[in-house]
């Protein structure tokens, strides 16, 4: 026991003394606790932002698959569901081939753009949350009066040299004229329908006959998306509901812990990372300092010192080292956890059994890190030490 | 088989040779026969390369013989575990070498401590020891200065102060004057000489003739042979091949 307070004593008083060697050891102990803390605390702030997101959004989402078939009926039947806050039909057109387009009315314009075709009923605008730059969304009046009109996505709109809806330009879709009467800026969902022509069901009716499968979007209020992913085939088709299937989000509960559960892998093999480098800038300094400190360990050996108290003194230094990396490199991870995550509004989330754990992972990877050389001073023999 | 060691021999070596391995092995001491008693004063001289190191280092447990028989204290050293040999070592030996081989980053006082860390003495006691030893080569002034702020001739009488320390049976020095000017050298030697006194055996290796001519017993070591005496060396003025300072 006194030997090893002797011991630590003298590695404490080796750690002081070599300010230089010491920072040199540490640094790499410092970054890769830093990293592991860091990298905890913002994987923690993050999942729980990220979560909260996902539960706002994805989690009152149910969407449905069914044959061409469906209809607006039929999805009318889903709305009356409780919990159903919103539910409309789309489908892609022509199976997402994208269609020639022109500008204008006649098909003398300008050169042919290839586009995709959403179609959507008017309360599946509102579903996947569209939003408009400019113009107006056709109403279910304009559907059931067969008004040849069409939204154009942002994208599809600056390919097409339409900055506006302003004067309602035409375009020619596989040969029929339609109204562009508004574009569409932004989408919570469907994004990718920006990068074309949107249209009413009739007019996609009128573009490529009623051959494709449609799809359903159903918002719901929070916590009804499992039942209505039950309940909903039946209703959207109640002769065959197995031609309709649901695709419900993944309970809040279990979506948070896959978000965690996906962050931890990341942290896993940032961490694991993080502290081999720290391993190996210790492990390199140590053996340095071995070889350099020849003659102190063959003076050491001469002295009395058995190989045992060389060894133990080596690792002891290094576990020293390891200790002052893992606490800077802990306050460093949770300074940096809180300003990364203030800046990004999220609330800074830690777990506190790790922060006060990091410090002894260093510890563990100073001991590991000055094992090996602490088994070649052992070896150094005072007789050879003393005349190098 | 060799006679039993007389009650007042510390080191007693009988026929002891240590062969380099090699191709071909390489003889570096042979058939050494001779004993060191309690408080004597022994020189080791020979040219450079003769062995005498060697048998310095075997005296000092700092190397081990490959053949004959080498007892320390009446304790036969071949039959010793590293671990043991260690422990007699710094329980019987002191070293002084050519070069003082202080740490830097500790002052006077702890490099003399350093010599007692393996005693496991309390931190009283240790300090005690080193002022003392640190006063007998008078630098109890100095006990707190870093190596760096001191001379060689300082420094190496520091390194005296950490062998005297540790209260050896025998004083094994190899070469303690060899990097200090004529007048520190004999200041050194003159403290090396006093611990005859206090029965301390003082075995010291050196290509000085001058100094080697003050010493009441001689042994020339000449291509790995010992003899009693100063033998060929006996008229020369100093021994060709001494370390540069």
């Amino acid at each position: 026991m006194s030997g090893l307070r002797s011991g630590l004593l003298e590695a404490v008083t080796s750690i002081v003394r070599h300010p230089v060697r010491t920072l040199l050891c540490a640094v790499g102990t410092v970054v890769a606790v830093g990293a592991f803390t860091a990298t905890n605390g913002l994987t923690e702030s993050a999942s729980n932002a990220v979560s909260a997101s996902f539960n706002e959004l994805r989690a009152t989402t149910v969407e449905f698959q069914g044959p061409s078939s469906l209809s607006e009926a039929d999805v009318a039947r889903l709305a009356r569901l409780r919990g159903v806050t919103h539910a409309g039909l789309l489908w892609d057109v022509e199976q997402q081939q994208p269609l020639p387009v022109t500008v204008g009315a006649t098909s003398s314009g300008p050169s042919q753009t290839r586009l995709s075709v959403t179609a959507m009923s008017p309360p599946a605008l509102t579903a996947v949350g569209a939003v408009l730059s400019s113009g107006r969304f056709y109403d279910t009046g304009a559907d059931m009066h067969h008004q040849m009109v069409a939204l154009l996505g942002s994208a599809a709109a600056s390919q097409l040299g339409i900055n506006s809806a302003l004067g309602d330009p035409a375009i020619q879709v596989s040969g029929a004229v339609l109204t562009v009467i508004g574009v569409v800026s932004t989408a919570q969902q469907e994004s990718q329908a920006l990068l074309g022509v949107i249209v009413p069901p009739y007019v996609a009716q009128v573009i490529a006959g009623n051959r494709d499968p449609r799809r359903v979007i159903a918002r719901t209020t929070p916590g009804a998306a499992q039942l209505i992913g039950h309940e909903g085939p039946a209703e959207l088709d109640p002769d065959q509901p197995r031609q309709v299937t649901a695709e419900v989000p993944p309970n809040p509960a279990t979506l948070r812990s896959q978000v965690q559960a996906s962050l931890s892998t990341l942290l896993t093999v940032l961490s694991l990372a993080g502290l081999g480098i720290g391993f190996l800038s210790i492990a390199a300094v140590t053996i340095m300092s071995v070889a350099q400190r020849r003659s102190e360990i063959g003076l050491r050996r001469a002295v009395g010192y058995g190989r045992l108290e060389i060894a133990r003194l080596i690792v002891l230094e290094a576990a020293g080292v390891g200790m002052l990396g893992g606490i800077l490199g802990t306050s460093i991870g949770v300074l940096a956890t809180a300003a990364i995550a203030s800046g990004n509004h999220w609330t800074p989330v830690m777990n506190t059994t790790l922060v006060i754990v990091a410090p002894f992972l260093g510890v563990a990877v100073g001991v590991l890190a000055g094992s090996y050389p602490a088994i070649r001073a052992a070896r150094i023999t005072p007789m050879a030490a003393l005349r190098s | 088989m060799s006679a039993a060691p007389a009650p007042s021999e510390l080191l007693t070596l009988t026929g002891v040779g240590r062969t380099y391995p090699g191709s071909p092995p390489v003889p570096a001491l042979r058939d050494a026969t001779f004993s060191v008693q309690g408080g004597e004063v022994l020189g080791i001289i020979g040219r450079s390369g003769s062995g005498k190191s060697t048998l310095l280092n075997l005296l000092g447990l700092l190397d081990l013989p490959t053949d004959g028989d080498y007892r320390v204290g009446g304790e036969r050293v071949g039959s010793l575990s590293d671990r043991e040999q260690t422990a007699l070592r710094a329980r019987f030996f002191g070293f002084v070498f050519q070069q003082s081989f202080l740490l830097p980053s500790l002052s006077a006082q702890e490099n003399v401590e350093l010599g007692l860390r393996p005693r496991r003495l309390a931190a009283g006691e240790r300090r005690e020891r080193a002022i003392d030893a640190l006063g007998a080569v008078g630098l109890s002034h100095r006990r707190r200065f870093l190596p760096g702020h001191m001379s060689g001739g300082e420094c190496q009488r520091v390194a005296i102060a950490r062998a005297l320390a540790q209260r050896p049976r025998v004083l094994l020095c190899d070469e303690p004057t060899g990097n200090l000017d004529e007048r520190t050298s004999s200041e050194v030697l003159q403290m090396l000489i006093e611990n005859q006194a206090q029965d301390v055996a003082v075995v010291m290796v050196t290509h000085d003739m001058g100094i080697a001519r003050t010493l009441p017993r001689l042994l020339s070591v000449r291509d790995g042979l010992v003899s009693e005496g100063a033998g060929e060396f006996l008229d020369a003025e100093a021994l060709p091949g001494a370390n540069p300072p």
